[in-house]
């Protein structure tokens, strides 16, 4: 009994030290110079411009990384084919480089002078230092998760109901659409949900991709970075409030509709 | 409508699951194609089914060469060994999903998953999830669902196979008057020989990839082809160098003609059968079977004396001779 309160008692307080107490700190001192002081430290122009930066970006990234992590997975987990391995290595490299080094990898493959900069240029399209190279880098960093999530749910549903399906006269889409897809669900919102909220927390990589130039390719957390030195603190910690209500939203949503499907089946 | 295999050979990797198998399904019959596990009965349904291609080879569907026709255009009834329930359906939304591929009305949607619920006892259980029901249960859904397409031919892979002895005896009875009454063209894969049996018009005896025997099933038991059909099929003893079904062994207590003495080793009573094992004097042990009046009238114990004779009806089979097997 004892070692059960014990363990119980350290898990808690190692959340506590490590996440709650210091996001309860954040919040507490955003708060703390009153909601009107908020409200215009969140409102302003170059605020709402990163807002909307972060989730125009944001959503196109998430799009794309959902349609090609739920054909990747078909793929690696349905077919045998030369070069599978290679795919989910690449699929898992983002999780093991860090972001930094993708930032830079971009830069010089799609920058001034890059591999394929120069083509772009003389076409006179920009993707480093614009919103187009935010999405390049939030996609890239958060690729794994819709896969990663997908294939063993995949893997644990077999192929059975499918041919059954098409013994019944289904399409391969109407199967995908009628079977599939209700069937892996849960593993895709989680998926998704953890793609979310890696691409709205992306510090390091857009940063060097973007060139955090204000009012035009600062995302929110570039703009908390940039207030925290210019020593605008209550602004950034506000900024940084904001964030962290976008990304606990998404994923209360995700608990909401769970619990909800759970009590429907019950 | 009739199945026609024709000189199907299938092959995965390295191993080859049907041989050069070719069979003919009647019209309106019931055929279960028996065989050990692993020996390529159900690679001759998908393949029938067009879930598999086959290497060689052809098949047709009531005279239709069907070879290269995808599975979901072959309008057949297929029901998987797992039944493949669609998991986050209810019971008449499994039932209703090939009528709903077809799209068929509304209301003749809703009157036909009725009359197959009825047909299969499921009525009350129509808004349950698959999870919410007994193997059973599940299986008669899976059924009903592959005949709600009105399919030309009906392909149940081990129907019985994940239910407990005695729902699969009760499903067996009711599958077999099932098919009496809509006669939809039937091939039923089964290890369980009492099962091909007590069902089928027809069996199909299948072995290391290649169809060894089709007959009824008297002509199956009683005439068994070779020695694999004639031990597959039902229990056997070895007796002058040929194989012969033990209730085809007459045991008497006093020499008769033609008949050689042994030794009683053991009487095992089983129900209502008496399995007796003796020593011959030449040092070979067969066994034979008897009702167990019988057995009891010749008071046999281990040790006692018996005269043994082979019973002049029935299989009998040379194992040297034209027969091929073991």
């Amino acid at each position: 009994m004892r070692g059960r309160w014990l363990i119980r008692g350290l898990g808690l307080g190692y959340l506590a030290v490590l996440i709650a107490l210091p996001v309860g700190a954040i919040f507490w001192r955003a708060l703390s110079p009153g909601l009107a002081a908020v409200w215009a430290a969140v409102s302003s122009p170059d605020a709402v411009h990163a807002l909307l930066l972060t989730l125009g970006t944001g959503v196109i990234a998430v799009v794309a990384n959902t349609v090609f992590g739920v054909g990747a997975a078909l793929l690696l987990v349905r077919h045998r084919f030369p070069g599978a391995g290679l795919l989910e290595a690449l699929c898992d490299l983002p999780l093991s480089v860090s972001p930094v080094v993708i930032g830079l990898a971009l830069v010089l493959f799609y920058g001034e002078g890059g591999w394929i900069g120069g083509w772009l240029s003389a076409h006179a399209i920009q993707v480093i230092f614009s919103p187009p190279s935010i999405v390049l880098a939030v996609a890239f960093v958060s690729l794994p998760y819709v896969v990663r999530e997908v294939m063993p749910v995949l893997q644990e549903l077999g192929t059975e109901q499918e041919q059954m399906a098409a013994t019944l006269g289904s399409s391969p889409l109407r199967t995908f659409l009628r079977l599939t897809l209700p069937a892996i669900r849960w593993g895709l919102a989680y998926g998704i949900t953890l793609t979310c909220a890696r691409v709205l927390g992306e510090f390091g990589a857009v940063s060097i991709v973007s060139g955090s130039i204000e009012g035009q390719t600062q995302t929110l957390t570039l703009l908390v970075n940039d207030r925290f030195s210019n020593f605008d603190q209550p602004g950034a910690y506000a900024v940084a409030v904001l964030l962290a209500l976008i990304s606990l939203s998404v994923l209360g949503l995700l608990s909401l509709s769970r619990s909800r499907r759970e009590a429907a089946v019950r | 409508m009739d199945i026609s295999v024709r000189s199907v050979t299938k092959r995965y990797g390295t191993v080859t699951a049907l041989d050069g198998v070719s069979l003919e399904v009647q019209s309106g019959s019931l055929t279960a194609l028996l065989g050990p596990s692993g020996d390529g009965k159900s690679t001759l349904l998908r393949v029938i089914a067009g879930l598999d291609m086959p290497d060689l080879g052809s098949i047709a569907i009531g005279g239709n060469d069907v070879t290269r026709v995808p599975a979901r255009k072959r309008g057949i009834g297929f029901c998987f060994q797992s039944y493949a329930p669609f998991r986050h359906l209810t019971v008449a939304e499994n039932v209703a999903f090939g009528l709903k591929v077809r799209r068929r009305p509304r209301a003749e949607i809703r009157s036909k998953v009725a009359e197959m619920l009825e047909l299969v006892r499921l009525t009350e259980q129509a808004k349950r999830f698959p999870a919410q029901l007994s193997g059973g249960q599940v299986q008669r859904m899976a059924l009903a669902r592959a005949l709600a397409i009105e399919p030309a031919v009906l392909l149940l892979d081990e129907p019985f196979g994940a239910l407990d002895a005695q729902v699969r005896k009760d499903l067996r009875v009711w599958l077999r008057g099932l098919h009496d009454q809509l006669h939809i063209t039937t091939l039923l894969v089964t290890h369980d020989r009492e099962e091909a049996m007590e069902v089928a018009d027809q069996v199909a005896v299948i072995h290391g990839g290649r169809i060894e025997q089709v007959g009824s099933p008297l002509d199956v038991y009683d005439q068994p082809a070779n020695d694999f059909v004639l031990t597959f099929l039902g229990p056997a003893t070895r007796f002058d160098d040929r194989w012969i079904r033990p209730h085809d062994i007459v045991v008497d207590r006093r020499p008769g003609p033609g008949s050689r003495q042994a030794t009683v080793e053991r009487v095992v009573a089983i129900g209502f059968e008496v399995r007796v094992h003796m020593l011959l004097g030449d040092g070979d042990r067969i066994w034979a079977q008897l009702p167990r009046a019988e057995a009891a009238e010749l008071e046999l114990t281990s040790g006692g004396r018996a005269w043994v004779r082979v019973r002049q009806v029935g299989a009998e089979l040379a194992a040297s001779g034209e027969a091929a097997g073991l």
